[in-house]
């Protein structure tokens, strides 16, 4: 008993020894190839990848306004590598980073718990000036430690802090150095919403689809502006082409003959993560005739694809129908010809924008008149600065996340992009031209509409709108 | 025996599920795509977690073996230059970790469940950590499509039905593992091994040998699970792509009693109830009866009434999970 187990254990040591030796190897390996080794050594390679990349809107050569500063980014518990909502925020602090001569340091958060001591640290740091925090349930987090740092700037995307202080402290409301930076994603998501049930009245479709996330109120905005967006088009068909809408509203299988409240196929999956939802729910939408699948999920984007990928394989096409819509970032170039567009939600605006409140001394000043809120849109203009934060993705747009990629391509040697640039453009342009011009030309009068004001997208803020608007848009 | 008629009652329960739904406007051959789909990964580690566990390993890391082998199978694909080599790097890499597990519950006389969580918390912080170091892009990774392994596709009434080698693999080991199991000597020294490692020894066979290779296997398998959803499945990675899945595959292994046929069927089980979860959710103007919540929850409630079905005949290994100390 005294000598074998000493023996023994001190084979087991070893043996790990080796396999973890082995293991650090292999990984090293990989990461000592050349163009690699930067990744390895450092976190903040994407600042570097974006700052080279971003379209320089402020000439380089324009010296920073004011003395440099940091921001901080705080993420949620999803994440980078969402090629959506995160990874927007980042995008827009290191576009800052470039116009404005600022600093950017990132916290990720692995659990709720991580909110408050991330936020803690990036307020003590005497370098740091604005910390944005990135998602809604950053929001109490937020609130309190804005609280404890009064000569700090506090940011939130999608977070509602304000209406906490309001709540806990009402002698405070609003807090002058509180931003929640809101998106009027409903108006995104009616014109997408308009722009399927066109392509699905065009050709021929019943349906079409809508995967969400976790069911939190601001998904609610956009499901039911998408919702909204299909039943206008429906009206905007009718009014335009009547005769048309008499034959397609009496053509089975088409979106004008199916009941109104069914034309939207949609579902939560209560998951930001598990792509396999996001497979499952798209492909029974796509079985049942829908013609384009919004994802609302960000990374299940890839599972909605891969269902978009199965029907279209085997048939050898280069473009849909069937397409996808993406969210939140240009998705466009993910799967060039299927993806027909992206919502885009500029949450990287919202992050360069508060930098710019900071840098020009308006912070306090914006916050106090619009009650701590800046709600980014169609149309927006603050203080005359145009900041808009919602648009339908455009074949300009492709570029300028198209270039991100060639940009990394550069930095690590080896392919990024699905297909090289060329043809990815090619491939959407084909797309795009092969989409019917009266088909954008709606959609574009559809944001015209909503830019003057001429229609009213509804925006649901509780659960009793949500259930209103589902009692008539299904 | 008893149970394998249970089981023969179910399979036809489901044949006849399928029927009755077509009437209501589902595809059965969609569900029955998806499902076979959703159960390959579980089946595949749920089928090696049987073995290790007869063997008396347990392997709580399930979940972190189909997440890093899911990752490095497309760091693999992508160098090797095709979609079978990624596999073979995934379920290499699986095996590894699967053999350390092993090494490490038996020579080192570690606790089984603190190695295996020990390989999912490596596994959570590894792969972000990994997707930045291959690509330098955070969370997600699509490779080209020259690189994967999809599925062959069949045309069965004008729909194209994917099958995938690998589904064909999991439904084939089933009942070879209850062979070997129950069948020769190597399955009674694997079952002695987990239910009287003393005898074994006694009796002149390797009881740590015998460990360590099943763990081994069951780590490849699990391996071979994860690089089906990155490269046979979604054509990418997420940096969640195994989303808890390993757990669910641990779920079909307790529930199956550590009967391979069983764990095959709960696993086909799981996969097929959350096809039809989704399947019922997106149809329209169901949401107006049954609230969405309640039709996302039928994969469990199924598997909960299945499990409820089966309990009191199952019996585990007496050694199971406990190191096993040479006199």
């Amino acid at each position: 008993m005294s000598k074998a187990p000493t023996r023994t254990t001190l084979l087991a040591v070893v043996i790990t020894a080796i396999v973890a030796v082995a293991a650090t190897a292999a990984v090293m390996s990989a990461a000592v190839r050349p163009g690699v080794v930067t990744t390895t050594v450092t976190v903040t390679l994407p600042t570097t990848v974006t700052l080279v990349a971003t379209p320089a809107t402020t000439p380089a050569t324009t010296p920073p306004p004011v003395a440099r500063f940091k921001i901080a980014v705080v993420s949620d518990i999803g994440g980078r590598g969402d090629l959506s909502f995160n990874d927007m925020a980042f995008k827009g602090a290191d576009e800052a980073a470039h116009d404005f001569g600022v600093g950017v340091v990132e916290f990720i958060s692995k659990t709720e718990a991580d909110y408050i001591p991330n936020l803690r640290t990036a307020a003590m740091d005497p370098e740091i000036k604005l910390i944005v925090g990135v998602g809604f349930l950053l929001s109490e987090a937020l609130a309190e430690v804005a609280m404890e740092f009064p000569d700090k700037f506090f940011a939130g995307i999608d977070t509602y802090a304000q209406e906490i202080i309001k709540e806990k402290y009402p002698d405070k409301y609003p807090l002058p150095n509180l931003l929640d930076i809101k998106f009027e994603e409903h108006k995104g998501s009616a014109l997408v919403g308009a722009l399927g049930c066109l392509l699905a009245i065009h050709y021929n479709y019943p349906h079409i689809g809508a995967v969400l996330g976790i069911e939190i109120p601001v998904l609610w905005k956009f499901e039911i502006g998408y919702k909204w967006g299909c039943n206008w088009a429906v009206e905007w068909f009718k009014r335009n082409f009547p005769s048309e809408y008499e034959a397609k509203s009496k053509t089975p299988g088409n979106i004008l003959a199916v009941d109104p409240k069914s034309r939207v196929l949609w579902t939560y999956t209560g998951t930001f993560s598990d792509i396999t939802k996001g497979y499952l729910a798209a492909k029974e939408m796509y079985a049942k005739g829908a013609i384009a699948v919004y994802n609302i999920a960000g990374p299940l984007g890839l599972g909605i694809n891969q269902a978009v990928e199965e029907i279209v394989r085997p048939k050898g096409l280069t473009m849909g129908p069937p397409f996808w819509i993406g969210v939140d970032a240009n998705q466009d170039w993910i799967n060039p010809g299927f993806v027909v567009a992206s919502m885009m939600k500029r949450v990287d605006k919202g992050v360069y924008y508060a930098t710019y409140l900071v840098l020009t001394g308006k912070f306090r000043e914006v916050a106090l008149r619009y009650k701590g809120v800046l709600t980014l849109g169609i149309g927006t203009v603050i203080e005359g600065v145009p900041m808009e934060g919602i648009s339908v993705s455009t074949l300009a747009d492709l570029n300028e996340f198209i270039e991100m990629g060639i940009n990394a391509e550069k930095i690590l040697g080896k392919p990024v992009l699905p297909m090289p640039p060329e043809q990815i453009r090619e491939r959407v342009k084909a797309m795009r031209d092969a989409v019917p011009s009266w088909i954008w030309a709606a959609v574009a009068e559809l944001e015209r509409l909503i830019r003057e004001g001429k229609v009213e997208v509804p925006l649901p803020l509780t659960e009793a709108d949500v259930e209103y608007w589902r009692g008539i848009l299904g | 025996m008893r149970s394998y008629l249970k089981l023969l009652v179910a399979v036809a329960s489901l044949a006849a599920l399928l029927v009755a739904l077509s009437f209501v406007g589902l595809n059965p051959l969609t569900l029955l795509d998806s499902a076979l789909l959703a159960m390959t990964p579980l089946a595949l580690a749920a089928l090696g977690e049987v073995m290790n566990e007869k063997a008396g390993v347990t392997n709580i890391g399930l979940d972190g073996i189909l997440l890093v082998s899911a990752t490095v199978a497309v760091f693999g694909a992508e160098e090797l230059g095709g979609g079978y080599g990624g596999i073979a790097v995934g379920v290499a890499v699986g095996a590894l970790i699967g053999l350390v597990h092993g090494l490490l519950s038996t020579y080192a006389r570690a606790s089984q469940i603190v190695s295996g969580i020990g390989i999912n918390i490596f596994a959570y912080g590894f792969v972000p950590y990994f997707l930045m170091a291959a690509w330098g892009f955070p969370g997600i990774r699509v490779p080209p499509k020259e690189v994967l392994a999809p599925p062959r596709a069949l045309e069965i009434a004008g729909f194209s039905f994917k099958v995938s080698e690998f589904t064909v693999l999991a439904i084939v080991l089933a009942p070879f593992f209850h062979y070997v199991l129950y069948r020769t000597p190597l399955g009674l020294r694997v079952r002695a091994c987990g239910e009287n490692p003393e005898a074994l020894d006694v009796a002149g066979v390797g009881v740590y040998r015998i460990r360590i290779a099943l763990s081994t296997l069951g780590g490849a398998l699990a391996g071979l699970g994860g690089s089906f959803m990155s490269l046979v499945w979604f054509g990418g990675v997420v940096k969640e792509i195994s989303a808890g899945r390993g757990f669910i595959a641990l779920a079909c292994v307790v529930a199956s009693g550590l009967e391979p046929l069983l764990a095959l069927g709960f696993a086909f089980l799981f996969g097929f109830s959350e096809a039809l979860a989704y399947a019922v959710a997106v149809t329209p103007r169901v949401k107006e009866v049954v609230p969405y919540h309640l039709v996302l929850t039928i994969p469990y409630l199924v598997t909960l009434a299945v499990v409820a079905v089966f309990v009191g005949r199952r019996r585990f290994p007496r050694a199971l999970g406990q190191p096993y100390i040479k006199e």
